[in-house]
């Protein structure tokens, strides 16, 4: 840790065979396990945290709430109906006159619900569904694979409001609804992980070493492939939300008088022409701060389960081209590579890791500003690996951007 | 190349017509016979065997499923019997004045998405990128007919500048076109939402391109910076864009229905909404499998688009 040019002295006795002293790529400690590491780096995010801390207070606002702020929101009350802000009632009252506020926590309530309730569902379908594909192999992850293919090919919100003509209005259905039209992400991506772990050393170790099947994939598959769902899960319920938005601001939503954000935006195009703001801007707001602290969450749960972008031991990095210690906290001094504007200009510093999810996503965020492989050993690989595949494996993508699974958005 | 492309057409056919057969599914599952439609909700039994007989609504269903396979084929999407009119053409009627508003967006995006993004490369981890990474992400978390009525309250209402919904009086794309203040904010408000995706990858493409060799080599040749980001890293940065347009069909019917249905503008989208009201199956299955089909496209094209481009990619 003294030696700043410790790491490649080390590197370099590896290659020449002079030193056992540990892999390449410097010092190993073992210090916790892959979760701990994980969660430490996903804590280390300020965004993550806040955007975390976003929907903890959703889920107190809208299930606590009540109790401290309760509203008739059964009984309409014409006599009532849209009163500004004030009085009483802290947001006013919407055309049937229930409390705003006490309809807000309400309609969250049904979206954090629909929206964990179907990214669940998904995910179990999902993840059963790629990793029978991914295991079995040959002609059944064939036509597995074509099956998720031709589903993934329907536009998801029109199918969705289709049956929601007929099935729709309460909370369970909508969910429903949601989630068994939304596994087909979930199950490209586990199964892509399954078919690259299957293929990992440490399974064939494993297998070796004289493991049973069942061990091997409860022991060793799973785990490693849950990372991949666990990032998922974020972005499900984030866009379950907006379609659930998308369906109750289309009127097809729940039944009156239960309701979701968006049913309450459904006559918000008279709201804002009568100048009802208070109809239509808190209930926004909120559907755009939970959505957004979702995504928040997942890009940071991403990169967190990234192991190429994990630190190996707490404390200071150092970057392999100068081994100048960086924390986390503070800009590198790396410079990347000597790039005209780095010359001139003393700004064009880049720092090992951007603040927050301005960087680049899926690949080398630690080192997203210059992106060099000089910099960051892991910029090579992350560029190296969207050559053949016609997908948009863009390190910007929003989700884990297997070459395979193209699809990142889904509407 | 050319073994490529057909075996990517054999797959997308395949597809295509596994789309059928859940769409058929669905169709006969939501709607088994059009019959009460024609005969009014409270007809006889006997008179709706009859019909379904007399229009072959009583064969078994696989026989019934070529048979819809067969008009598909021939461009035949069924009958809407709620507006009385073919379902071939409605869509043909509607989709001119969606086409204009799509593509129009759809343009307009990448006009702004892809400066954005070189923008935000090259100035990277400066307080310009860390503003319209910001902006960006929470137009990606917005709902868009959020930020239509956000447009709406402004631009239209407060302001006075746009129309808060498009004049009854276009009727056709070409009179859309020559009116653009009556589809300034349908345009934008579905623009938006791409800019946000688009403008994403089109910084990280940027961030990888300007790391490499022949960037360093361009400039050192004394080229301008300029000429460097115009000439040599603009063509190789959008090579992604290609993929990302040809994935965003589905997002931008998505879209289209949203945004047709908040500024009543007569399209696809509305006419959609309208069947959804009307429990019209046929129009609406008819118009998921055009989505479908459009989606299976728009990969196709892309793809090979792609390989087209990019001498890289190789395709075995």
């Amino acid at each position: 840790m003294t030696d700043p040019a410790a790491p490649l002295i080390e590197g370099l006795g590896d290659i020449t065979g002079l030193s056992m002293a540990g892999p390449d790529g410097g010092e190993v400690q073992v210090i916790a396990s892959g979760w701990k590491l994980a969660l430490r780096e996903f804590f280390d995010n300020k965004l993550a945290v806040l955007g975390l801390a976003v929907i903890v207070l959703f889920v107190l606002f809208c299930f606590i709430g009540p109790l401290i702020h309760p509203s008739n929101q059964s009984l309409v009350n014409p006599l009532n109906s849209d009163q500004a802000p004030g009085g009483g009632h802290a947001l006013g009252t919407d055309e049937n006159g229930f409390d705003e506020l006490g309809r807000i926590m309400l309609g969250g309530q049904t979206a954090l619900e629909i929206g964990f309730f179907s990214a669940a569902i998904a995910t179990v379908i999902g993840t059963l569904w790629g990793a029978i594909a991914g295991l079995a192999g040959g002609i059944v992850d064939g036509i597995m694979m074509r099956i998720v293919d031709i589903l993934l090919s329907i536009p998801l919100l029109f199918i969705v409001l289709v049956l929601a003509t007929k099935y729709s209005g309460t909370v369970f259905k909508l969910s429903l609804l949601i989630g068994l039209w939304a596994w087909t992400i979930p199950s490209r991506l586990v199964r892509g992980e399954v078919l690259t772990l299957r293929e990992r050393d440490f399974i064939s170790a494993a297998r070796v070493m004289g493991a049973t099947r069942r061990r091997i994939v409860l022991r060793h598959l799973i785990p490693n492939a849950l990372s991949v769902v666990i990032v998922n899960v974020t972005f499900q319920v984030a866009d379950a939300i907006l379609i659930l938005a998308y369906i109750g601001f289309l009127g097809f939503g729940l039944q009156f008088p239960a309701t979701s954000w968006g049913d309450m935006l459904g006559g918000a195009q008279n709201y804002v022409t009568e100048g009802y703001w208070w109809l239509v801007y808190p209930v926004g707001g909120c559907l755009v701060a939970l959505v957004l602290a979702t995504n928040l969450v997942g890009d940071a749960l991403r990169d967190a389960f990234d192991v190429r972008l994990r630190r190996r031991q707490p404390g200071p990095r150092r970057c392999l081209l100068c081994s100048r210690s960086t924390t986390s906290r503070l800009r590198s001094s790396c410079r990347g590579p000597p790039s005209r504007r780095s010359v001139t200009s003393a700004s064009a510093s880049t720092p090992t890791r951007p603040s927050g999810w301005s960087g680049s996503r899926a690949a080398a965020s630690r080192c997203s500003g210059s992106r060099s492989s000089a910099c960051c050993p892991t910029a090579v690989t992350s560029s190296r690996a969207r050559s053949s595949s016609a997908a948009a494996s863009s390190s910007d993508c929003r989700r884990p951007s297997c070459g395979d699974c193209a699809a990142t958005r889904w509407l | 190349m050319t073994g490529y492309i057909i075996r990517r057409l054999a797959t997308a056919v395949i597809v295509v017509l596994g789309v059928a057969a859940i769409i058929f599914a669905l169709l006969h599952w939501l709607a088994p016979t059009p019959a009460y439609d024609v005969l009014g909700a409270k007809a006889q039994p006997a008179a709706v065997a009859s019909w379904d007989k007399l229009h072959g609504y009583d064969r078994p269903e696989i026989e019934q499923f070529f048979s819809y396979l067969n008009k598909l084929l021939h461009l035949n999407f069924g009958y809407s019997y709620k507006l009385d009119q073919s379902v071939s053409a409605l869509i043909k009627e509607n989709a001119g004045r969606s086409a204009y508003l799509t593509g129009a967006a759809l343009v307009l995006s990448l006009i702004i998405a892809i400066p954005l993004g070189i923008m935000q490369a090259v100035r990277r981890n400066t307080i310009e990128d860390y503003t319209f990474t910001t902006l960006n992400f929470v137009l990606y978390s917005m709902p868009s007919f959020f930020l239509g009525l956000i447009l709406i309250q402004f631009l239209a209402l407060d302001w006075g500048i746009f129309p808060p919904t498009v004049s009854d009086s276009i009727t056709s794309a070409w009179q859309a076109f020559t009116h653009p203040m009556q589809l300034t904010l349908p345009i934008v408000t579905l623009a938006a939402i791409n800019v946000a995706s688009f403008s994403r990858y089109m910084r990280s493409s940027a961030l990888d391109n300007l790391a490499q060799d022949y960037i360093r080599l361009a400039r050192a040749k004394g080229l301008s910076e300029r000429a460097v980001l115009s000439r040599h890293l603009l063509r190789n940065a959008c090579l992604p864009m290609i993929t990302l347009v040809g994935l965003s069909i589905p997002t931008l019917l998505a879209g289209n229905l949203l945004t047709e249905y908040l500024f009543n503008y007569p399209g696809l989208g509305l006419l959609f909404y309208t069947a959804l009201g009307n429990l019209d199956y046929n129009v609406l299955l008819a118009y998921v499998i055009v989505g479908a089909i459009l989606t299976v496209l728009g990969n196709l094209i892309a793809d090979i688009a792609v390989a087209a481009a990019d001498p890289r990619v190789r395709l075995d």
